[in-house]
Order: structure tokens, then C-alpha cells, then sequence
């Protein structure tokens, strides 16, 4: 903020992380409404109301804590080095609220990561910044809501929502989608769309927790042959998945540092650039290119895959993007698209094998489409990409991109801060008797109380005009 | 008199400004109140659900508005 220059940069970034956040609220809409064209009418009210409110909640724990854990945790801590400071992002710093960039009484400077930019930058940038990585937060729960749908209380659901959304997902985001993260700088991991750090946690999250709660009533017959418990409104379902692409929009823009000098990233100095969240290069025109190829990919190679099913042709478009969005700050267009297909294929037939194999009730395919799907764009993202340098360029010892990096970082992600997590909490919650509706209920309905108090309210109006129509002579 | 650090924006000099939200220096207090907000939250809604939950069960021993449920379902 400095120069003229430093500050239209500033402000410019401002606005560019503030555009994403309402393109990303489209990504919950979406998500609200085909989670209620999946689920039977008898609970369409809990349906949506389980996913709205953990907006909330997230909200406030991603504020208590989450943020503050995305700069403090790069270096595990305890793998490369401890905690890191980080003054900008705790809850109580004067930056987390209406700031002019000047000192403030109890903060003169912000210390710790990011102190060099100064006041100033965070001022402006600490709040866009945040809402952004929220929204990402956001994301991620809303992925583990659709998988839970039918018999899950919302109470449980909404404390598995704030560990995915407030603490798993932004520790992966810390280790292996920051550019000092360790698994960037030890194991070269690279996910500049998110692939493995919101797609594949999410989805082994969401398996750990349907592998706790078990499937709907139904859903199996008794010698384990699937039932189809088809969406009920399949309209509702499929513009709920176009929403879902319309946010995406928002999602990629918001993975991209607009606008950084080049020297301020170890290259030559003189020109400015787009860079990934790793301070590594790349453009807008790349990624514009990468997310329609492989959402063309996914959507073909669903439609045939599944013979036109319009539920599963709509997912496998988002299974193509989330495979190629690893790498998809460098593909070319053609590789995007042949590996948003072959993404799209694995995530539909691995769906179908679990679902009968595993005897795994996942009512919205969220654990192929997001974990499956996300899993495998890691590893072929390490064949892809072998031996380009995962580091910025100010790194004294660059990382490489390497299928076994890429390997290890999927099973992080899936396994280590997806499934046991959720496992864990869930059986925690379980045992407890505070995870899953009991049986009644969830024969007759999770909105019957409102169903029954709405029936009572017509019947008293109804009653009422009765009253009214005999006081008038117009009945006997 | 003012609850900022603002008394003026006449000839203020902004670059020398930080925080401007009211009462600056309570920001643990703000903290401890937000994070019990947080966790009523969950004791009020838990105790919420489970009423409803009980509703929903003695619903569900009506023979005939199971009925209407599985004629419902079956309908979609």
C-alpha cells in the first residue's frame, strides 16, 4: 500500500476474493436443492434445514478457530517445525474486524506469518480472504450433508459438520494447500482446485460417517441386493447440480492469487502474474479452459456410462472437474477432458461397486463424486505432472510433483482427515445414542411434528370458516 | 465522546488508523461471549430435537397415519 501500484494491487485483490463469495454461496443453493429432490417428501423439511444450518455454525468456528489454524498449522505442527504465529487470525486480533491499517492500540503490527505485508494488506485482504476459505468450509460439510440424508439427527450432523468445516479440512488446507505447507515442501503435493483438499477429505469423511450410521431403512432387501430409493423430485436434483457448476465458477477464481509481482515469488523480477495458492504461476485463461474441458469430459463420458441418466450424467460433469482440478492449473484442454472422463467413469461404477459390495447407503454418489473422484485426480495428477516444481520459486530447496507424493498426499486426505475423523466422531456420537433417528421416526417421517402442527392449524381455520359460513346462512 | 477510536473524520489521518469497531479492547470479552453463543446453540437445539422426536414417535404408533406415510411414499 505503499505505492500507488501496491495499493490499486490491494484493493484489486479485495474485490476479486469478494466476487467469488456470492459465486460460492451458489454452490450451497445447490447443494440444498438436490439434496431435497433426493430425499422422500416426508423429510424434505429436515433435509434442507440440516444443511442450512450448518452456514452458522461453520460460520462462527471457522471465526473461534479455523482460521487461525489455516496459518498456524503448515508445519503440522511437530512434522517440519511448531506452531506458527499468526496475529492476523485470532479471534481476538483487531485485524479480524473493521480496520484501517494503521497501528491499532493492542496490535502495532501484526506479527508472525504474513508480517512483512503489513497492516495495511490485512486490513483490506484478512476478511475477504477468510469468507472465501469459508466458503470452502462450507462446502465440505454440505458434501458429508447429502451423503447422511433420511435418518441422521441433525444434531449430530451439525457437530460433524463444524470438525469437517472448522478443523479437518483447514488442517489439510494448512499442510498441503499453502505454500509453505509440509506436504507441499516435503512431499511436493499439488492440488491447486482442490481435488484432494475439499473433494477427497469430504468424501472419506462422508464414508466414515455412513459406515457409522448405516443405511436408510429399506435400502437393502434382505438377501443385500440394493433397493432403488429414487429421488423424488429428479428436476429439483439436476438444477441443483447446475448450480453446483454456475458456483464452481467462484470456487476455481477463488484458488488463484490474482495479481503478485514476480519478484515477490523468487522469479525475475518485472512482471506481474496469477499464481495458484502455492505462489506458483499459472492464468485465468488456463483454468477457464481446464474447467470447461473436463466438465465436457465428465458430462460425455457420464451420460454413456449411465445411458443418459440425467442424476448421474449431472454428477459425473462434477466428477470430471474435481478429477482434472488438481492439476488443472496446467493441463492442456484435451488432457483435462480425457481425465475429467476417466474420472467421471471411475466415480459411477465405484458408487454401484461399494453400494453392493460394502452394502454402503450414500442416497447422492457424494462419496464417488467428491472422494473417489478427487482420490484418483491426485494420483493421475502425479503422473501428469512428474517432476514440475510443486514450490514457489522464493523455496531455497524446491518440492517436485511425483505419483508417490501425489499418492500419499490422496490417502492423507481420504484416509487420515476424511474417514478416521469422521469414524471416530461418529461412533463417539453413536454410542451415545445422539447419531441416527430412531426407527419410528424415521418410518414416519423426520417433519411429522411440523406436518402434524400445520394439519391442526388448517383444520382450525378450516373450522373457522365454517363457523363463519353458517353465521352468514351460507351452510345449514 | 464516541465508542471508536473516531472522534472525527475531518482531516482524520486514515493511514494512521487501525481498528475501528466500537469499544476496541474488549475483543477476549467479545470471544468468551461469542463462543458460549456458539455452544448454547447446541444445548438449546439438542433439547429442541428431542421433543420433537418424542412428537414424531408417538405419531408413529398411529397405525393409520403410518398408513398415509407409506401410501404417500409409495405414490412418488
Amino acid at each position: 500500500m505503499d505505492t500507488d501500484i501496491g495499493a490499486l494491487t490491494v484493493i484489486f485483490t479485495e474485490f476479486y476474493y469478494w466476487v467469488t463469495i456470492p459465486l460460492m454461496f451458489l454452490i450451497h443453493v445447490g447443494f440444498c436443492m438436490y439434496e431435497v429432490g433426493a430425499s422422500r417428501h416426508k423429510n424434505h423439511l429436515h433435509t434442507v434445514m440440516k444443511n442450512t444450518m450448518l452456514i452458522p455454525l461453520v460460520t462462527v468456528t471457522f471465526f473461534f478457530f479455523g482460521w487461525w489454524i489455516y496459518f498456524a498449522f503448515p508445519n503440522g505442527p511437530g512434522i517440519t517445525g511448531g506452531l506458527t504465529q499468526s496475529d492476523h487470525a485470532v479471534p481476538w486480533s483487531e485485524l479480524m474486524g473493521t480496520h484501517l491499517g494503521g497501528p491499532g492500540p493492542a496490535l502495532e503490527s501484526a506479527q508472525g506469518y504474513g508480517a512483512d505485508l503489513g497492516n495495511a494488506f490485512w486490513s483490506r485482504l484478512n476478511g475477504v480472504f477468510w469468507a472465501a476459505f469459508l466458503l470452502f468450509s462450507w462446502t465440505a460439510a454440505s458434501i458429508v450433508s447429502g451423503a447422511t440424508i433420511e435418518r441422521i439427527r441433525p444434531s449430530a450432523f451439525w457437530i460433524l459438520a463444524v470438525v469437517i468445516g472448522s478443523f479437518t479440512w483447514i488442517i489439510d488446507a494448512a499442510w498441503g494447500w499453502h505454500p509453505d505447507g509440509w506436504m507441499v515442501t516435503q512431499l511436493g503435493y499439488h492440488d491447486a482446485y482442490a481435488s484432494g483438499v475439499i473433494h477427497a477429505i469430504a468424501g472419506g469423511f462422508a464414508l466414515g460417517v455412513v459406515c457409522v450410521l448405516g443405511p436408510r431403512i429399506g435400502k437393502f432387501a434382505p438377501d443385500g441386493t440394493p433397493r432403488n430409493i429414487n429421488p423424488h423430485n429428479k428436476w429439483l436434483v439436476t438444477i441443483g447440480l447446475f448450480l453446483i457448476y454456475c458456483g464452481f465458477w467462484g470456487f476455481y477464481v477463488a484458488c488463484n492469487v490474482p495479481i503478485i509481482a514476480s519478484g515477490d515469488i523468487g522469479a525475475a523480477e518485472g512482471t506481474f502474474t496469477a499464481t495458484t495458492i502455492y505462489l506458483t504461476p499459472t492464468t485465468l485463461s488456463a483454468i477457464v479452459f481446464n474447467f470447461l474441458m473436463s466438465l465436457s469430459g465428465g458430462m460425455l463420458a457420464g451420460y454413456v456410462v449411465s445411458r443418459g441418466d440425467a442424476f448421474w450424467t449431472y454428477s459425473c460433469g462434477l466428477a470430471g472437474i474435481i478429477t482434472a482440478s488438481a492439476g488443472n492449473d496446467l493441463y492442456h484442454p484435451i488432457q483435462a477432458m480425457l481425465i475429467g472422463g476417466v474420472g467421471a467413469v471411475c466415480a459411477y461404477k465405484l458408487h454401484f461397486w461399494v453400494e453392493r459390495r460394502f452394502k454402503i447407503d450414500d442416497p447422492v454418489g457424494a462419496v464417488a463424486v467428491h472422494g473417489y473422484a478427487g482420490f484418483i485426480g491426485l494420483v493421475i495428477c502425479g503422473f501428469m505432472l512428474w517432476g514440475h516444481p510443486a514450490t514457489a520459486g522464493y523455496h531455497a530447496e524446491a518440492a517436485f510433483i511425483t505419483p508417490w507424493g501425489q499418492f500419499l498426499g490422496a490417502c492423507i486426505m481420504f484416509i487420515v482427515l476424511g474417514f478416521i475423523p469422521a469414524f471416530v466422531v461418529s461412533k463417539i456420537l453413536s454410542m451415545l445414542g445422539m447419531l441416527r433417528v430412531p426407527p419410528a421416526v424415521e418410518l414416519v417421517g423426520l417433519d411429522m411434528s411440523e406436518e402434524m402442527r400445520e394439519e391442526a392449524d388448517a383444520i382450525e381455520v378450516s373450522q373457522a370458516d365454517i363457523a363463519e359460513a353458517r353465521r352468514l346462512g351460507l351452510l345449514s | 465522546m464516541s465508542t471508536t477510536l473516531v472522534e472525527s473524520w475531518s482531516g482524520a489521518e486514515l493511514d494512521a488508523l487501525g481498528p475501528i469497531y466500537p469499544m476496541v479492547g474488549t475483543e477476549v470479552m467479545l470471544l468468551i461471549a461469542g463462543l458460549i453463543f456458539w455452544l448454547a446453540y447446541h444445548v438449546l437445539q439438542y433439547g429442541i430435537e428431542k421433543k420433537e422426536m418424542e412428537e414424531d414417535e408417538t405419531a408413529a404408533r398411529s397405525a393409520e397415519r403410518l398408513q398415509r406415510v407409506f401410501e404417500e411414499e409409495a405414490r412418488e
